[in-house]
């Protein structure tokens, strides 16, 4: 989806460079991840993928020539 | 009912403000040096030569510049630069004779971030208030946009890819790191600001 966005706008050469999965445990180190937030993703996400609720993905891509 | 976006962003500048304001307070999230050495691969001796009040804030999610770094006079921009580890960081790799625009909503950021431009003597850094969705950067002006662990708090992203096109020369670079879904937020979630901002 997110490679879709940029193309969309014009970019290219968009490349997925890392993709870490980010469990609960982990989210819940960053600031854009509140504890209600947390609360809400453990009730709501069944608990065989509260391993890999988000992923951190390093991007690049290319303004179009 | 959708987010309402002058709320969210209310919300996002009151955590960040109390981020840079007080850094070590212990946050539920990690922030510091320290993490973005031993999670995120920076270099420790560069975090080093960078003042306290640039690197304790700092709370990105991944290291944009590891991804390549800017060359000497070129110019960057760094979407929602906070207190600026990467806008620094970036600073010393484009010299005097480049630029580094760093861009952030938050008041805090920009008084904190000017006064460590100052601090440091990095005048090649410009700090400019805006927003991630109609940044203060000339159109086609930029060779590099940066952004770290900041997109996913716009409620419009499609317009800070548009945004960052925008500003890029032809065959300008964009490298960004942040946090993605699989799949669409329900809309209970979109509707929590809480949830959007943490």
């Amino acid at each position: 989806m997110l490679e879709r966005k940029l193309v969309n706008v014009g970019f290219d050469r968009v490349v997925l460079r890392d993709r870490r999965p980010f469990g609960l445990a982990t989210l819940a180190r960053y600031p854009i991840f509140a504890p209600e937030f947390l609360d809400f993703v453990e009730r709501v996400v069944p608990p065989d993928r509260h391993d890999a609720l988000v992923y951190a993905v390093d991007v690049t891509a290319t303004a179009a020539t | 009912m959708p987010v309402d976006t002058a709320e969210l962003r209310r919300a996002i500048e009151r955590v960040y403000t109390e981020v840079v304001n007080d850094p070590k307070k212990g946050y539920h999230f990690h922030t510091g040096p320290e993490y973005a050495v031993e999670r995120l691969g920076y270099i420790r001796e560069e975090l080093a030569d960078l003042p306290d009040g640039v690197t304790a804030p700092f709370a990105g999610v991944g290291n944009p510049l590891a991804m390549g770094r800017p060359r000497p006079g070129e110019t960057v921009v760094d979407i929602g630069a906070g207190s600026g580890m990467d806008s620094f960081l970036a600073a010393k790799a484009v010299g005097a004779a480049g630029k580094v625009i760093a861009v952030d909503m938050t008041e805090a950021m920009l008084l904190r971030g000017r006064e460590n431009v100052a601090l440091t003597g990095l005048a090649q850094i410009d700090y400019r208030a805006g927003l991630a969705e109609s940044l203060p950067v000339d159109d086609a002006s930029v060779d590099l946009v940066i952004s770290n662990g900041v997109i996913n708090l716009s409620p419009d992203k499609d317009g800070v890819f548009r945004e960052a096109f925008r500003v890029l020369r032809s065959g300008g670079r964009l490298q960004i790191a942040d946090i993605v879904v699989h799949k669409d937020i329900p809309p209970a979630g979109r509707e929590d600001i809480a949830i959007w901002t943490a």
